[in-house]
């Protein structure tokens, strides 16, 4: 008696689930996941330009010609960008070894 | 079945999109139910929405000891608690939900789940949790108090008391 009791709360409990399958949810799950990336991808952008512009300011104001401080912006600015690219693929690399190594 | 999740999991922490829509399919009923009966209808949805989204943020901190399902439960209830956290919205929230259960007393669903629901939003958010996860999910007590970070004799006596207060309603329909 106890436990039919107990099944039939589980029972109640779970009747007012929202449908099995529900491709809206889905959707607003990857919404939001985009809305994220998005918000970071534009952080870093922000950033970025600040590090430059900061880069480019403290050239000029230690008497670096334009030109060489420029140079010097985009050279980071590259740096950057490289690392950016390369740092998922090299950790997925990392990772990968680990797991052989620990095998 | 499980075995299908952990599977998803790992070519999710791959980044593979596939394996993360079907790892939503599969999960999303269990975890915006178990929030609803938590947070309430209007809170759940999108704190299920942040617990998938950190789910493939974070999928490598799933170390296999626990179910992939006890795993995203363990995040949708920091994420619940976290959203609880406002003490005017956590005001607001309750009072809403509670005012929400009792409006809903006429419609389809039957004057039973009415007053389960009741019974279940008087209860305080960690019982509901406790509950939820031992009576509608069938946790085990040790399993709840994992993924509820919460001592296991606090579970025990969570789900000892709640278990009562729902019997309670069903006690009078019976």
């Amino acid at each position: 008696m106890s436990e039919d009791i107990d099944e039939r709360l589980g029972r109640l409990l779970r009747e007012d689930a929202p449908s099995d399958r529900s491709a809206l949810f889905r959707l607003g799950v990857l919404e939001h996941r985009e809305r994220q990336r998005f918000r970071t991808r534009s952080i870093a952008l922000a950033v970025a330009a600040l590090v430059l512009a900061a880069i480019v300011g403290i050239g000029f104001n230690a008497g670096i010609d334009l030109f060489a401080t420029a140079a010097i912006a985009i050279l980071c600015a590259l740096l950057a960008l490289a690392f950016l690219v390369s740092a998922p693929g090299v950790a997925l690399l990392l990772r990968r070894l680990r797991g052989a190594g620990r095998n | 079945m499980e075995d299908e999740d952990a599977v998803l999991l790992a070519a999710v922490c791959e980044g593979s999109e596939r394996a993360f829509n079907r790892l939503i399919d599969r999960n999303q009923q269990a975890v915006r139910n178990f929030l609803r009966g938590i947070a309430g209808p209007d809170e759940a949805d999108d704190i299920a929405q942040e617990t998938f989204l950190a789910a493939w943020t974070h999928a490598r901190s799933w170390r296999g000891g626990a179910s992939v399902k006890a795993w995203l439960f363990s995040i949708a209830w920091k994420k619940a608690k976290g959203a609880q956290r406002g003490w005017f919205r956590r005001r607001a929230r309750d009072t809403a939900w509670a005012e929400a259960s009792e409006e809903q007393s006429v419609e389809a669903s039957g004057e039973t789940r009415h007053a389960l629901r009741q019974a279940l939003a008087a209860l305080s958010m960690d019982q509901r949790a406790a509950v939820m996860l031992c009576l509608a999910y069938g946790f085990t007590h040790d399993e709840a108090a994992e993924t509820l970070h919460i001592p296991l004799g606090t579970v025990k006596s969570h789900v000892l008391r709640g278990r009562e207060k729902l019997r309670e309603v069903l006690g009078d329909e019976a």
